[in-house]
């Protein structure tokens, strides 16, 4: 290293750990469910965080707000996605194709099987909806995201991602109604 | 029941406002309005209710979905992503180092892609040109902020000008053995494009003043923008792209927030339907910066593999035999709700492993799952169901099943709570199954509180604090900032922050609440001696008082089962292993009611069974629940609790009278002979098998009540038997060989399986299914 290296402090370093710790599988969930391929899902998720690094979001480190670096990562993850998605031209754009977004990417075939058999009712309820309304349950309840993170993420009005919601968790719930006969939550 | 109010506007129940209250998204006064007008709206209370409970089925479901990993090459070049050279002072170094490494490699890369993606470069030129206009549009209401951050980020003004030049030469470099799959025109516009960009972007952070504006300005991803043109979604077209991609990524504190909703709020005025309530600037809950560093976030916990577990400790416990009835009728028992060890159970059936005998205890396995038992309907706080059919695993035996289901407590009428969690932060914490899942756990329940409930931390490692003074929950903020704040290190000593909570507790006290300290740690009470001894005095006083201790178990290493499970007995309290959000979920929320809430305190079960109907019976379970037979009469003996909505289930194993067993052997009496016949009661030629009995005390109350049901055996067949029966057996033959027990008879795996996926039902929250699969993990196991 010539003198002009930089010593990254280390809290630089740690800092860049914690983010792959923290947001690594994350991401690569929601990459693969666009993407539909484990291996493009990497590679999305690693330029993803390739971008951060190179961003000045980096020199922030510690005193970055956690929910802005989700937003932003999320953000930037799910355009990369759709890029490699078009880019590859096998598959429509994510808004027009029913995609089935809740198979995981990353198991091997007899591991897809057996995540079939026990997948349960709410998998199943939610393989049902349409893309969008899939994606916002996901963003919201497998990652956490508010209404307007989702929008920021989605490019959808916080009024829309309301919506979708709404919609999608009550199919879900007649799903589940009519699956058990019950209301969800109660000790059937 | 209720009327809605006549005059007010007709209620929808489709109104998606309902779905945005029941998460809390809606903003603060939006809130507050809407709670109002649910006062007087019953289906629209309900409507909340049940999205809630989807939304929490929803989140437990897909959190813990595994999440895959980076492979080691990916990780690497991400960091290498980090090392470049130092930033130069004089800008012309730099620009003199971007050129030569423009000009070295890159070169002909740059000529292809430059015709390559001409289109894009300009249209994103196009883009450019519209972010850096409404830029210097806001740098104005930015510009007071940076002065405020300068000092708290030195780093940031140094390194500033380096990540933009030199990652035009080593995007090249870096792309190559990352992008396979990623074309060239999406990463090509790197060296391209952001030449262009990059040289353009970096005069205007020269001529800057305040550093600390400059990441704001020259921001940009690396490769690839943010925000494409947004031809890519149908939908509400927002024309500024540009203001959002910028506004979307830099952390931007106090007023630079303020001109980011703005710049949002003009953005979304674009043609856009507006949301209803509340202007999108509201949406952003701005949280007043909190006094502790936040270091550490909230995790998103992804079940990572786990090293083997070496410094566990469980009590061996012999297990009940079989008892003639003859010598001696009765069982005497306290109930147990908890359910740590299924939990454990499963944490080691994960991980590939076996779990030690010893960490088994059939009673908790069963009473881990939800039956459908009915609630109770009379004065009672709990209903009795009972179902006698042949056992499965000795069909010449007869299986007995009980159920005890306590009272519900509606949400809305739950008593207040003043709650102090007690948190191990010790460094053996640190692990993202202990201290994070922690957090997260400890965070969803914060959040389900609401303005009627107190919440305290106290933390304890090494030196014990009062990291958050009791706190209502109607500001979810202060509470949700002193769990971030939680960090794992230093050394345990357990004692003296258990005193602390209890003074916290005792100081806020609620008359006819629940008042309990929550004691979550991995069992680890490393430094200075615990005398144990001391410990449980003081936490059955407290208990005596009012204050109960319900304990959390996370991670392994050094869990020590046994005790945590006596301390939360001693408390008056329950006993949970949380090894995944999902459990968390499931202990704190789905069950809140029931851990914080006891209906029925000191409850305690004695069973005589009538010589003419059974020859001996073995209790499957609750060994270390074991009571003396006058204890159930005995007020001054302490027994478990049952939470609202909890549900008890025992199993007993009969056999008839006049069969013989194998493995017991009673040595011959001495000064007695070994036949000598029963002088049986009227009552023994009812027809009965048993008499169960009940006592309890109500919660404040000293004297316990009594409550006395007969049951007959009808003969029914195993065919005949409920599918809670049948589940409910085959958790207990699950347990049974799990343990290896002497008494499994002809249990078997499959037969397990069997018993089990008849016994499945609906299972609307996939316990059951979740419970086969772990049978088949064993299993597979066993067989090796």
């Amino acid at each position: 290293m010539t003198e002009e290296s930089r010593h990254n402090p280390s809290w630089l370093n740690d800092w860049l750990r914690e983010v792959l710790e923290q947001f690594e599988g994350p991401l690569l969930r929601y990459a693969g469910r666009i993407t539909g391929d484990a291996d493009r899902a990497r590679d999305v998720v690693q330029e993803t965080f390739l971008s951060l690094v190179r961003s000045d979001l980096a020199l922030q480190g510690n005193q970055l707000k956690e929910r802005l670096l989700q937003e932003w990562l999320f953000k930037v993850c799910r355009n990369r996605a759709i890029d490699v998605r078009r880019k590859e031209k096998r598959v429509k754009p994510l808004m027009d194709e029913a995609v089935d977004l809740a198979a995981s990417p990353s198991l091997q075939p007899a591991q897809i099987l057996e995540a079939e058999e026990t997948a349960s009712q709410v998998v199943k309820a939610m393989k049902k909806l349409p893309p969008q309304q899939q994606e916002v349950l996901y963003l919201k309840f497998q990652n956490g995201l508010s209404y307007r993170e989702i929008g920021q993420v989605m490019n959808l009005t916080v009024s829309n991602v309301g919506f979708l919601i709404h919609t999608a968790l009550k199919k879900v719930r007649d799903q589940l109604k009519l699956g058990t006969g019950a209301a969800p939550g109660s000790r059937a | 029941m209720k009327n809605d109010d006549n005059g007010n506007r007709p209620k929808n129940p489709d109104d998606p406002k309902l779905t945005a209250y029941a998460l809390g998204e809606l903003p603060g006064e939006e809130q507050a309005a809407f709670e109002a007008e649910l006062k007087g709206w019953e289906a629209g209370r309900m409507e909340v209710e049940e999205i809630r409970q989807v939304a929490a089925i929803l989140a437990g479901e897909l959190k813990v979905e595994p999440c895959p990993a980076l492979p080691a090459d990916s990780r690497r070049a991400i960091e290498a992503g980090l090392e470049r050279p130092a930033p130069a002072r004089k800008l012309s170094r730099l620009k003199a180092i971007y050129f030569l490494g423009a000009g070295l490699g890159a070169a002909a890369a740059l000529l292809i892609a430059a015709f390559l993606t001409w289109p894009l470069v300009s249209q994103r030129q196009k883009t450019d040109r519209l972010e850096t206009a409404s830029l210097h549009g806001s740098k104005t209401a930015r510009a007071p902020a940076p002065q405020a951050e300068a000092p708290r980020s030195p780093p940031a003004l140094e390194a500033l000008p380096a990540p933009k030049a030199p990652p035009a030469a080593e995007a090249p470099a870096a792309a190559v053995p990352v992008t396979t799959a990623v074309p060239a025109p999406v990463a090509e516009p790197a060296p391209a494009a952001k030449s262009v960009e990059v040289a353009q972007v970096f005069e205007e952070a020269a001529f800057e003043k305040t550093a600390r504006e400059g990441p704001q300005l020259s921001f940009r991803p690396a490769v690839g923008a943010i925000d494409m043109p947004s031809n890519r979604q149908p939908g509400p077209q927002k024309p500024a792209a540009g203001p959002d991609s910028l506004h979307a990524a830099p952390p931007l504190a106090g007023e630079a927030e303020k001109a980011e909703k703005k710049s949002l709020a003009l953005a979304d005025s674009h043609g856009s339907e507006r949301w209803e309530f509340g202007r999108p600037e509201d949406d952003i809950k701005i949280a007043k910066e909190p006094e502790i560093s936040e270091k550490v976030l909230r995790r998103i916990y992804c079940p990572p593999p786990l090293p083997q577990p070496n410094t566990e400790s469980y009590e061996a416990l012999a297990e009940n035999p079989f008892v003639a009835v003859s010598q001696d009728p009765l069982s005497t028992f306290s109930i147990d709700v908890d359910t740590a060890s299924y939990a454990n159970v499963r944490r080691f059936l994960n991980q590939n492993q076996l779990p030690p005998r010893e960490a088994v205890r059939l009673e908790e396995l069963i009473n881990y799952f939800s039956y459908s038992y009915p609630t109770p309907d009379g004065e009672a706080p709990f209903a009795v169901n009972a179902e006698a059919a042949a056992c499965p695993w000795n069909p010449e035996h007869r299986l007995v099943r009980f159920g005890i289901k306590a009272r519900e407590i509606p949400a809305g009428r739950r008593p207040p709570s003043n709650l102090v969690f007690l948190v191990d932060v010790s460094g053996s914490m640190a692990p993202p199954n202990k201290l994070p899942l922690l957090k997260s756990a400890l965070r969803f329940l914060a959040e389900s509180l609401g303005e009627n409930d107190r919440v305290a931390i106290v933390t304890y490692a090494g030196t014990s604090g009062l990291l958050l003074p009791s706190t209502s929950c109607a500001e979810k903020r202060p509470i949700l900032d002193a769990l971030d704040g939680l960090q794992a290190g230093g050394s345990t000593n357990g004692g003296a922050g258990i005193q602390q909570a209890y003074e916290t507790a005792s100081a806020h006290f609620v008359r006819g609440g629940t008042n309990r300290v929550i004691l979550a740690t991995d069992g680890d009470f490393n430094v200075g001696i615990t005398d144990q001894g001391e410990l449980v005095r003081l936490i059955e006083e407290r208990a005596r008082s009012g204050i109960f201790l319900s304990v959390l178990g996370f991670g392994m290493g050094n869990l020590k089962d046994a005790t945590l499970e006596k301390l939360a007995d001693k408390g008056n309290g329950h006993y949970a292993y949380i090894d995944s959000l999902k459990e968390a979920y499931k202990v704190l929320i789905e069950e809140m009611s029931g851990t914080l809430v006891a209906v029925a305190k000191d409850v305690k079960v004695q069973i005589e069974f009538n010589p003419a109907q059974a020859g001996f019976y073995r209790l499957i379970g609750y060994e270390n629940r074991a009571l003396q037979h006058p204890d159930f009469n005995d007020d001054r003996k302490d027994a478990g609790d049952l939470g609202a909505g909890h549900a008890v289930t025992a199993l007993y194993e009969i056999v008839p009278p006049g069969k013989e067993i194998a493995a017991v052997g009673v040595e011959a009496l001495k000064y007695q002979k070994v036949e000598k016949p029963l002088a049986l009661s009227e009552a023994a030629r009812s027809g009965e098998l048993l008499t169960l009995k009940l006592r309890w005390k109500d919660p404040e109350g000293q004297v316990s009540r009594l409550l006395e049901f007969p049951l007959s055996d009808q003969g029914a067949g195993y065919g005949q038997a409920s599918s809670d029966f049948k589940f409910a057996a085959a958790v207990a033959s699950f347990g049974l060989l799990l343990r290896d027990s002497r008494y499994k008879g002809n249990a078997a795996w499959s037969a397990v399986l069997e018993l089990a996926a008849e016994g499945k039902g609906a299972d609307p929250a996939g316990q059951r299914q979740e419970f086969i699969r772990l049978v088949q993990k064993a299993a597979a196991l066993a067989r090796k």
